[in-house]
């Protein structure tokens, strides 16, 4: 066996280049003035950090945390009891079911995006039903969005946990005197931890980064940081501004990876 | 009260359906829906299911769509199949050393890795096109090729590379005849995922390809709100979406009608 | 003694396929009874059916009198040890076992005490904080024990929990298991395949096969008067012969008249003759005895496994004594040593 292991070392380096490489170099970026295309002659400068003094990044900043933190609380609660009754579910077509929720997840995004856009505008096919939303710009539209958008990624780390659990302990804890409630307290919630905590990273990275959602939904009046980003890499050209935010990002991510990994070493709640 | 706990259960499941499905039944509307705007319901019409053939650009959008993701998910999948295997064979604390590496690109969001590649390929002598793409494409898909191989892997007999040396295999043929078949059902979920993965990727594809080539994601990224926005696109994505639910639908049946018949036994 | 238990015409079914066919069994206090068969001959039904774990189609069940149908498992003064002892991964040894006790909200106190007392029962002082993935089979199932009896069960369901260890472990909690019931006083529902386990630990041992209770009794009765063919090939090894009672106290078989013990059978009717492998004593050659040549020689330990063959037919015989083969050799046996069965399909 040991000789396979050689094929883990183009893939080592591969992704340390892919990863580590980047990452110093955003790191870079936002202490320097170098211009990633012209390569000239660069100088360090903390100038950036003045960003956030600005109200639009300190808004966007606010509005990110507000907006993935609403959402994946709702999506933990309602996506929580769905992956409950899917995972218990006693039907031949317990699998169809599961695979009904990764579905939506393989039809275009932006087009989902759109597909909402059209209905929260008071004129739209919803008229032909009586009824007329005028939702563009307001938290429900971009928390029903963001719902509409990451359920599956909350719903199926929690399934895999839930559908794997030995029955043999809700047994044993029926047994032992343990009522449904305090089953589902003490033995169920506990036990399926590593998926609650893969939803909710899932949930909480997408919709705190997302641009095109914020950018529909919010009818342009809704900035999150993942717009500040994409403004200055794609159209500004702020290397610097988008560095620095990208860092913060980062060191949230790497707080979150961290969580993430003690909970599922390998990684088995991610698919 | 178990009742109510079942019906709470119920409740939760189908507002979730509703949420994730309303979106889909939307396009689909839209996609037999002949006004252009989409922003009323003007009369039923097949229209916009022609209008994909006639309309250039979104046809070499959903061409380059295509070709990315099978490339992509081709070389993902033989490259993540072998990296796993590689990984499977690590003792424990590389193996989880290695995991942490694999899980990176999964766990960050699309913009995190679409800067990071758009960094490393702008500091590279390469020019943003098609190939960053591909190269991008791989990127973020060997991840989930050696996410969905590794646990197959893991319930193989731990002698079994072993016991194909042993009968005269060399090292890569006991790869080939012996491991890979006996990890299949994983290796080709992992293809699906990848290519599934690629075809709908906008994100990471928008900071690394430049302006000269589109996928579809990109082709409807550039037309948001603007006139040249052709509601072909739903057609061509309610298309994609049955034809996912239909094979779907047959995988399930055939997995049902096989414990069909081993209860029977 | 007064019953603890009562199984009335219990029947149960998955999807059309009957896995009890109309039970009935009664359990006294302080007994320790096996539940004996094959896999798949319904023991484990029956006790999961005890437990609350499953919904019997048919019948009653009746603990200390009281019909139990609709008593949830939480509410039954029952506890199981389980086949893989389904210890919860994310307690440790000490919470594992105090699970019972802190839902009933008990004083800190009484619970440390009594799970302090339990650890000492099963010889698990000092592991108390250990994580439960880091113990041995042996361990695991200590606690699987001590996570039950902590609280206090009238009755302890047990299914197939030694299966999972070694031989050496096995006989070792046997003999604990045997202790540990005489000294508690509980009585024990005891799940198993293994003949030997069942003979040596339990009061009364309930032989099982296909959904059918085959034979009730002592280990000895069980052992040594089996009273179907099913008995007797599941119990032990044997040799299971076709012959003829001539008469009462006389069976013919091997073309022999042999006498023998057994009474109250049709003349000439024909039966299932059984014969131990260790009551056979092979002598030399002789005209009024059964003679064959010996075909096979295997040392087992403690005695020989003689294979000995007899008009086409192999007789397996136990001695001491070892034989060469090709041997010619006659068999031994008193009237005592031949047990006599009706025809299973009569």
């Amino acid at each position: 066996m040991h000789r396979l292991r050689a094929y883990v070392i183009p893939y080592r380096v591969w992704m340390t280049t892919l990863i580590i490489l980047p990452s110093l170099m955003i790191l870079f970026l936002a202490i320097t003035d170098f211009d990633l295309y012209l390569k000239g002659p660069f100088v360090f400068t903390l100038e950036g950090l003045r960003v956030f003094t600005e109200s639009t990044i300190q808004i966007a900043l606010m509005n990110s945390i507000k907006y993935s933190l609403l959402t994946t609380i709702i999506a933990l609660l309602i996506g929580y009891p769905a992956a409950y009754y899917l995972a218990n579910l006693k039907s031949a077509y317990k699998t169809f079911f599961v695979a009904l929720i990764i579905i939506p997840v393989w039809s275009n995004m932006l087009l989902r995006i759109i597909a909402w856009e059209k209905l929260f505008f008071p004129i739209s096919i919803l008229n032909n039903f009586g009824i007329s939303l005028d939702w563009i710009g307001s938290d429900k539209a971009i928390v029903v969005g963001m719902l509409s958008m990451y359920f599956p990624f909350m719903i199926l780390p929690i399934y895999s946990v839930l559908v794997k659990l030995d029955q043999h302990l809700i047994e044993a804890a029926r047994d032992l005197g343990a009522n449904g409630f305090d089953t589902f307290v003490k033995v169920i919630l506990p036990l399926s931890l590593p998926g609650i905590v893969s939803g909710v990273i899932m949930t909480l990275l997408p919709a705190m980064t997302t641009f095109a959602l914020p950018e529909r939904l919010g009818g342009g009046k809704v900035l999150l940081i993942g717009n500040i980003i994409e403004d200055a890499f794609m159209k500004t050209g702020n290397l610097q501004m988008g560095s620095i935010i990208s860092v913060v990002l980062m060191i949230i991510i790497l707080i979150l990876f961290k969580g993430i990994m003690t909970v599922d070493k390998e990684g088995e709640t991610l698919l | 009260m178990k009742q109510i706990v079942k019906g709470l259960l119920l409740l939760a499941t189908v507002l979730v359906f509703v949420l994730i499905y309303f979106p889909i039944v939307v396009i689909a509307l839209m996609s037999v829906n002949a006004s252009s705007t989409g922003q009323t319901f003007t009369y039923f019409s097949f229209v916009w299911y022609g209008e994909i053939a006639n309309n250039t650009l979104l046809l070499r959008a959903i061409g380059t769509t295509l070709f990315v993701a099978i490339i992509s998910t081709t070389i993902a999948t033989v490259v993540g199949t072998f990296v796993a295997i590689g990984i499977n064979s690590l003792k424990r604390n590389q193996r989880l050393n290695m995991m942490v590496l694999n899980n990176v690109p999964v766990v960050n969001p699309d913009i995190v890795t679409g800067i990071s590649l758009m960094v490393v390929f702008g500091l590279l002598p390469i020019s943003f096109g098609i190939n960053t793409m591909l190269i991008a494409h791989v990127f973020f898909s060997i991840p989930f090729v050696v996410l969905s191989v590794l646990p197959k892997l893991k319930e193989l007999d731990k002698d079994l590379f072993d016991a194909a040396q042993d009968l005269g295999c060399t090292s890569l043929q006991a790869v080939v005849k012996v491991i890979v078949p006996a990890i299949k059902t994983g290796i080709i979920t992992g293809a699906l995922i990848a290519f599934t993965m690629s075809i709908d990727d906008f994100v990471i594809s928008y900071f690394t390809t430049g302006s000269g080539v589109q996928n579809v994601s990109l082709w409807i990224y550039a037309r948001l709100g603007r006139r040249n926005f052709s509601p072909a696109v739903y057609a061509y994505n309610t298309i994609v979406t049955v034809v996912t639910i239909v094979i779907l639908l047959r995988l399930n049946y055939y997995s049902i009608k096989k414990k069909m018949r081993r209860l029977n036994q | 003694m007064s019953d603890i238990l009562k199984i009335d015409h219990v029947t149960k079914s998955f999807d059309d396929k009957v896995v009890l066919n109309n039970i009935s069994l009664t359990i006294k206090h302080n007994e320790f009874v096996t539940l004996l068969g094959p896999s798949g001959c319904g023991k484990t039904t029956l006790l999961r059916l005890i437990g609350g774990f499953e919904t019997l189609d048919q019948g009653h069940i009746y603990f200390e009198d009281e019909d139990v149908l609709n008593i949830p498992p939480n509410k039954r003064k029952v506890n199981t040890v389980f086949q893989h002892y389904a210890l919860f991964p994310h307690l440790n040894v000490f919470d594992n076992i105090a699970f019972g006790l802190k839902l009933k909200k008990q004083p800190k106190e009484e619970i440390n005490k009594a799970v302090m007392n339990m650890l000492m029962l099963v010889k698990l002082e000092g592991y108390e904080w250990r994580n439960v993935d880091t113990l041995s089979g042996g361990q695991k199932q200590r606690v699987a024990i001590a996570r039950a009896l902590v609280n206090q069960p009238n009755l302890l369901l047990l299914d197939e929990p030694l299966g999972a260890l070694d031989l050496k472990l096995r006989q070792d909690m046997q003999y604990e298991l045997k202790e540990m019931q005489r000294r508690l006083g509980i009585t024990f529902i005891f799940v198993t395949h293994d003949q030997e386990e069942a003979l040596t630990m339990s009061d009364r041992v309930v032989v099982m096969n296909e959904g059918l209770i085959q034979q009730v009794g002592s280990p000895q009765d069980i052992y040594n008067e089996p009273i179907n063919q099913f008995s007797a090939s599941f119990i032990g090894e044997s040799n299971i012969i076709d012959g003829v009672m001539v008469t009462d106290y006389e069976v013919v078989f091997e073309g022999i008249s042999h006498p023998c013990v057994d009474h109250g059978f049709e003349n000439n009717e024909k039966v299932d003759v059984v014969i131990r492998p260790e009551d056979i004593v092979l002598i030399k050659p002789d005209q009024q005895m059964i003679q064959g040549v010996v075909t096979d020689i295997i040392f087992k330990g403690v005695h020989y496994e003689i294979c000995v063959m007899v008009n086409d037919k192999e007789y397996v015989i136990h001695s001491t004594r070892a034989k060469h083969i090709g041997d010619k050799v006659s068999l031994k046996f008193g009237p005592n040593d031949i047990h006599i069965m009706r025809k299973s399909d009569a």
